[in-house]
């Protein structure tokens, strides 16, 4: 039984939400499987960036003052 | 992932709010695609463990977080639309659901298909666990006019109905404090089913003595309609092996006139449509919202093409071409490297005495004052304004609609529209497009998607930099777009009449378009920034050793001789030479070449157009080439390089011929 630790997110282009491990599972015919810097959804294929450590931990600061804001 | 019910007791059966260390365990069921992922998110955080169910190949997430004083365990699982669904991944969800899995389910539901998830409701009601019922997207529901009475629901079933935004965080505490509330009581049966049905269950019901994990009546249910895993846990649970229920069941489904499985499907969905009659009101859409409006607009081809020529003018040409190639270059090109960055380096390797090393780091073709200034002052400023402009528009929903728009194109190029999403992400790197490939269909529609964009898609750095050099010259920019757009449109169509196969078929559910999230922009650009420049720079760098060797030993210099006549034959200076080469290296670093060139006032408008159109044409880099022998094998894309290369500047001689008979 595989497990590990990993980040969802959603897909930019079929806004279906996913799992790192499932991305890698649909990577798993790439030469640079794990090593390179792109998450592929398994609903659509499109290959989204995977966004930086540091940049997660800075937007998980400033996401909750942006989310007060009024959006459409 | 160890799914028992011998567990330590959870702090709701401690019966105080207080810190236990216990788990509470709460599972997210539901049909596809209502949001479970998004509410999961909410519950937990952005790190989940994946493992894959006992036995199985499915996978369930897992993450904790906290309810109050409790700390929980949620568990998002696969879609399911009922307990008697036949998938693995909705037997497993089953399975899991009838061992008594959960403290707590919490089933997520649309705002917008009520009557036909509360079929599931019943189901699982009938499990006489501790339910909660949370009705996500609100706000798309009442934008179609959909209103629901939450507290009637819960009145009717009595659970609790929590309605919420789960993107939004909308409603999440309520279902938080709902969740704790509910885990205290299981949830009430209520009649459900007609006379027949209805008292087959209870009989059957009233049959068995075991102990299961569930309410007995969800056996009964299921085994009255020939449940091959209800029937095994009965005949285990039960001290005669279950034979005085399955003999009252065969009493009772004598009776039946349909398939007992049909009848109590029928009868749960008019139970289902009858609580929905009672709490959901449509009323009359007097108007559609603003993103149900414009996301039809885009996606028509008489208002589509508009919108998209006025994306591209907006988007590529006034902001990545005018300020990111313009402004932002001048900027780091002339105070930043001209005036500051590059004679600070010039001093610094001045003491340098040997010419041959001082010119590897600040000469012509130096380290640091090429390689460096090409990709921080030419190429960073135009792919980050090219990678917010692309992120503003995935964001905002508007590439599936751009897939659908172009579907009928693609067809006769023999792609689909699902090929909208290598073609696009060909505008951010070519070499990553022609990996994603392979996710089409058809072996007709990868080759033809590969060459067109060996052949006609120009990635970001090189797109950016010729809008730059063309943002003064529209004829220019006008000449060079109906080349390279009608080169893929001539070269898509009349590949597909030469390869062989059928013609691929596109279906894609929609997601809302919707504004595009500050935080998501940003990250995503800033994500695919840091991932070009860390691919970039180390790439420049080398490319520029290698220059720098060839010059040294003569070989580029040679190279650039022998490419001579064929520059000659283009109407071409003889500097350009050299960006045919560096375009070999990389697209963009060939397309920065082109940008250094016409700087210095070496091209006319002539030239510029037709150095542009072959070198956008002309071979792809060497990444990409490699990409396309992995992907389409030896022979396909050996045989590609043999067709772009002659192609590519028999397009420019035929060009530069025209262009100055014509002008």
């Amino acid at each position: 039984m595989s497990e590990g630790t990993r980040r969802t997110m959603v897909c930019g282009f079929c806004a279906r939400e996913f799992v790192e491990d499932k991305a890698q599972t649909a990577c798993g015919a790439c030469v640079l499987n794990g090593g390179c810097r792109w998450l592929r959804c398994p609903h659509c294929g499109y290959e989204n960036p995977e966004p930086p450590r540091w940049m997660h931990n800075l937007m998980s600061l400033v996401q909750p003052v942006l989310a007060r804001r009024p959006h459409g | 992932m160890k799914l028992s019910l011998d567990r330590t007791p959870s702090c709701h059966t401690l019966g105080s709010p207080e810190p236990s260390g216990a788990l509470l365990r709460v599972a997210l069921v539901g049909s596809p695609n209502v949001g479970k992922s998004a509410l999961f998110n909410r519950l937990t955080g952005r790190y989940v463990t994946v493992s894959n169910y006992p036995g199985t190949s499915v996978e369930i997430t897992r993450g904790t977080g906290r309810l109050g004083g409790c700390h929980v365990e949620v568990l998002d699982t696969p879609g399911m639309y009922s307990l008697t669904s036949a998938s693995e991944e909705q037997r497993v969800v089953r399975r899991f659901l009838l061992d008594g899995g959960a403290d707590v389910l919490v089933q997520v539901m649309d705002a917008k298909n009520v009557s036909r998830m509360l079929a599931l409701t019943l189901q699982l009601v009938e499990l006489g666990r501790p339910l909660v019922i949370a009705v996500n997207m609100m706000d798309e529901a009442a934008r179609l006019g959909i209103r629901l009475d939450a507290a009637g629901l819960s009145r009717r079933l009595g659970v609790a109905v929590v309605p919420m935004v789960a993107v939004d965080g909308v409603g999440v505490e309520e279902l938080r404090d709902a969740i704790l509330r509910a885990s205290r009581e299981p949830a009430p049966l209520p009649p459900i089913y007609g006379n027949g049905v209805g008292s087959a269950i209870r009989a059957v019901r009233a049959a068995l003595g075991g102990t299961y994990a569930v309410d007995p009546t969800a056996l009964a249910a299921l085994l009255i309609q020939g449940d091959a895993d209800a029937l095994t846990r009965i005949r285990t649970g039960e001290r005669d092996g279950g034979e005085r229920a399955l003999t009252v069941s065969r009493e009772h489904l004598s009776r039946f006139a349909e398939a007992p499985a049909y009848r109590v499907a029928v009868e749960r969905q008019q139970a289902a449509s009858a609580l929905a009659a009672g709490v959901v009101t449509q009323q009359e859409a007097t108007r559609l919202d603003w993103g149900a409006r414009l996301g039809r607009l885009v996606a028509r081809p008489v208002t589509g093409v508009p919108v998209l020529l006025l994306v591209v003018y907006l988007g590529l040409y006034q902001f990545v071409g005018q300020f990111g190639g313009g402004t932002l270059v001048d900027w780091l090109e002339g105070p930043l490297f001209g005036e500051r960055i590059n004679p600070f380096f010039g001093r610094l390797f001045a003491g340098i005495p040997w010419e041959a090393v001082r010119s590897l780091f600040v000469g012509e073709y130096g380290l640091l004052t090429l390689g460096v200034r090409y990709a921080v002052a030419i190429i960073l400023p135009i792919v980050g304004t090219f990678f917010l402009f692309f992120s503003l528009l995935e964001d905002s929903g508007y590439f599936p609609r751009l897939a659908l728009l172009v579907d009928r194109l693609f067809k006769r190029l023999g792609l689909s529209g699902r090929a909208v999403i290598p073609i696009v992400l060909g505008f951010a790197c070519d070499t990553m497009a022609t990996m994603v490939t392979r996710t089409l269909e058809t072996k007709r529609e990868r080759v033809l998607a590969t060459l067109l964009l060996a052949l006609a898609i120009p990635c970001s750095a090189q797109l950016g930099v010729i809008l730059a050099l063309m943002a003064h010259q529209p004829l220019a920019l006008g000449i060079w777009s109906l080349s390279v757009l009608g080169t893929f449109v001539v070269i898509g169509a009349l590949g597909a009449r030469v390869l062989p196969g059928e013609g691929p078929v596109f279906h894609m559910e929609l997601p809302p378009l919707r504004w595009p999230r500050v935080g998501n922009v940003v990250t995503k650009t800033v994500a695919r920034m840091q991932w070009y420049f860390l691919e970039v720079l180390p790439l420049f760098l080398l490319a520029s050793v290698f220059l720098w060797a060839g010059q040294l030993t003569g070989a580029f210099q040679a190279v650039a001789n022998g490419l001579k006549p064929l520059v000659g034959a283009l109407g071409l200076p003889v500097e350009t030479a050299r960006i045919f080469l560096f375009g070999f290296f990389r697209r963009d670093y060939g397309a920065a070449g082109l940008f250094d060139l016409e700087r210095q006032g070496l091209l006319s408008p002539i030239q510029l157009t037709v150095a542009a159109v072959t070198l956008t044409l002309f071979i792809p880099c060497i990444a990409q080439f490699l990409m396309m022998l992995k992907e389409r094998g030896v022979k396909t894309a050996l045989a590609m390089l043999a067709f772009i290369t002659p192609f590519a500047f028999g397009a420019g001689y035929l060009l530069n011929l025209v262009l100055r008979r014509v002008l």
